[in-house]
């Protein structure tokens, strides 16, 4: 994944208007592809795809690809509250599909919050 | 002028281990350093944990300042979930982004919280809790993780994260598996010597910093067989074999040390440092289980996390307080088991239960109180050492998420926040912990030899490696210059420069190498990086 578009180059990334929920799975499908080389992964990567049971995910992973999603989107998402209603979950799994579900819901609309340091300690006092 | 600066860290190293290693030939490259430049114990933060800590090495400010207390931090003041911290939330800048500002390249591998890598002259591979599956995306710039393909025994799955590997450190690990996982924190080391070398042969950066690892998490599950005082015990030849296996590591780890200090050459200044000590951890206290006792905390139905062993200290516990504990019972937890921190719940619409302003500071009183009273079950002695209240430690502008309260444990060591029926439980086997005190080593062209100095603050590492790399410092930085390491004649000719803010001021020399343009364009850059508004 080029770090460039972590931080923005795609469509849907930071700055531009909300993307479509197409765009974001591909964002997101893009995202897995990038690194699910160096998992030696030669399956198929879709909206279906288990993030724990397909892929072998531990808990982390999900949190630091939740951090390299904010990243792109430039905007904080509530993904402690979406892990731990995941953690509550008789199957504990989340797929591709509901990922993007997820992101597409909380996804702000045109010029998405940046995450500089000077912004998040002007919010936090 | 620049001088090129290198910074081995040494996760969780003390002298108490250390110096018997050196003293005993197994760790000569670090013996040679020691004498040929200036040591002291170093005063970690508190809690003494790797985020906060090397955070505040790497930034020169407190916890209270640049934010991070802990892996995680809670995401609003009233609220029960908490996030991951990335290097967005580090509210201060490190070292190598005001290199880069200052247009000095800087490689940066294996630090905690440099994910998303901070966008920096030079190399950033992040270390701390990233999962090598997604090693790639923290590698910076574009193109690194594949150049590192070329490395004969680049293997990213044992250069970063793999939590089956990782929680042993904390959870233990079968008899068999000691030795193997050694071994592996033996390659990993390995692996992070090679990219140093890879990347300063390709283009040295004036700034160098990589973090070896493998200290602590060896530490935390071998303290039996490291511990000097603990040599005597070991029977059986299993604890000899891990022993030497423990051995073996720290004369790798020596290996790596004397061929990057020769790599890097005597005019290089060389800092060793860690962001804690270690010591022996005695027992366990189940810290919600004693909150449950005194009335302060209620698990849901069926809900209560019994331990798995006494140890219970893994990350994968994370999140769980959210749906196990009954909030309208429960005014005060500890969600996170690596900070000793309670976080109290406060009154409001959603918690009927918590604790109201007014009865806070009363509240917040008698916790500490009774935690004073906490005695272990078989020897009498205090369970806590100390407590602190969250303006005592966490001042500043995420004072508000921080918790409550703080604990420094008289064993040093980290709470469980799993369930049991004794609060206080002796454990089967000592383990390693954390303790305040880490180390620093330095070494260069214009510092004093084989001298011992006081004891110094982790505050005081970051103005000491700025002014190495003869930058200025600013008035921001919390800790001192380290003045007694520095020769006496390098003292008058190359004083530290100080500056106010990023503004420029006069030098206390009056002799300062950046002129007003240069400093408004690292005024610019901060600014780029987000650090200044």
């Amino acid at each position: 994944m080029d770090r460039r578009r972590l931080r923005g180059g795609h469509p849907g990334g930071r700055g531009d208007m909300k993307p479509r929920h197409d765009q974001i799975l591909d964002t997101v499908l893009e995202l897995l592809r990038g690194v699910a080389g160096d998992w030696e992964f030669d399956g198929q990567l879709t909206s279906d795809t288990r993030l724990f049971a397909d892929l072998a995910f531990e808990s982390l992973d999900l949190v630091v690809l939740g951090a390299a999603v904010q990243e792109h989107f430039g905007q904080k998402f509530p993904f402690a509250e979406f892990f731990a209603d995941i953690g509550q979950r008789a199957v504990r799994d989340l797929t591709v599909r509901e990922w993007v579900e997820f992101i597409d819901g909380h996804l702000q609309d045109g010029n998405a919050r940046g995450l500089s340091p000077a912004t998040i300690v002007s919010e936090a006092v | 002028m620049s001088r090129r600066t290198l910074l081995l860290g040494l996760d969780g190293a003390t002298f108490d281990v250390l110096d018997p290693l050196m003293a005993d030939g197994v760790m000569p490259s670090l013996q040679k350093l020691t004498a040929s430049g200036v040591r002291a114990s170093l005063r970690s933060t508190v809690p003494a944990l790797t985020p906060p800590a090397w955070t505040t090495l790497v930034t020169g400010r407190s916890p209270g300042a640049h934010g991070i207390f802990d892996f995680f931090r809670k995401n609003e003041p009233a609220g029960l979930h908490f996030s991951f911290l990335t290097a967005n939330d580090v509210a201060c800048p490190p070292i190598w982004s005001l290199a880069s500002a200052a247009g000095l390249r800087s490689t940066i591998l294996n630090f905690p919280v440099t994910f998303p890598s901070p966008d920096v002259r030079g190399h950033v591979i992040p270390g701390g809790f990233i999962p090598w599956r997604q090693l790639r995306l923290g590698c910076h710039p574009k193109g690194l993780f594949d150049r590192l393909r070329a490395l004969p025994r680049f293997n990213p799955r044992e250069l970063a994260h793999d939590m089956t590997h990782e929680a042993k450190a904390v959870e233990g690990c079968a008899d068999e598996e000691y030795e193997s996982w050694i071994d592996m924190h033996i390659r990993r080391e390995r692996q992070w010597a090679d990219i140093v070398r890879f990347l300063h042969d390709e283009a040295a950066a004036e700034f160098t910093a990589v973090l070896f690892d493998g200290t602590d998490k060896i530490q935390h599950l071998c303290w039996r067989f490291i511990d000097p005082a603990g040599a005597a015990s070991l029977a059986s030849p299993w604890e000899r074999r891990v022993r030497d296996k423990c051995r073996e590591y720290f004369s790798e780890l020596d290996t790596l040390i004397g061929e990057l200090a020769a790599l890097f050459g005597r005019d290089t200044t060389i800092v060793i440092a860690s962001d804690h000590g270690f010591g022996p951890q005695v027992r366990t206290f189940f810290i919600n289980s004693w909150l449950e006792r005194m009335g302060c905390l209620a698990w849901r139905d069926g809900a209560k996390p019994a331990a798995d062993g006494p140890a219970g200290l893994g990350v994968r516990q994370l999140a769980r307080h959210v749906y196990q504990l009954d909030w309208t019972r429960t005014r005060a937890f500890a969600p996170l088991p690596s900070g000793n921190g309670i976080h109290i719940v406060r009154a409001d619409a959603a918690h009927p239960a918590g604790v109201r302003d007014d009865e806070y500071s009363a509240f917040r009183d008698r916790l500490a109180f009774e935690l004073r009273q906490l005695r272990d079950p078989v020897t009498g002695e205090p369970v806590v050492a100390r407590i602190s209240m969250r303006e005592d430690l966490f001042d500043g502008p995420y004072m508000a998420l921080a918790p409550d309260v703080t604990l420094e444990l008289q064993d040093g060591g980290l709470v469980s926040i799993l369930a049991s029926d004794e609060p206080v439980v002796r454990r089967p086997f000592i383990a390693g912990t954390h303790r305040p005190q880490g180390i620093f080593i330095a070494t260069g062209p214009e510092l004093r030899r084989g001298v011992r100095l006081d004891a110094l603050s982790i505050l005081d590492v970051a103005p000491f490696l700025l002014h190495s790399l003869d930058m200025p410092l600013s008035s921001s930085l919390e800790g001192q210059w380290i003045t007694g390491a520095v020769e006496p004649e390098a003292l008058s000719s190359r004083p530290p420069r100080y500056e106010d803010g990023i503004e420029p001021t006069a030098s206390a020399s009056g002799q300062s190498d950046f002129d007003a343009a240069d400093e408004a364009e690292i005024l610019r850059r901060l600014q780029a990086l987000g650090y200044v508004e």
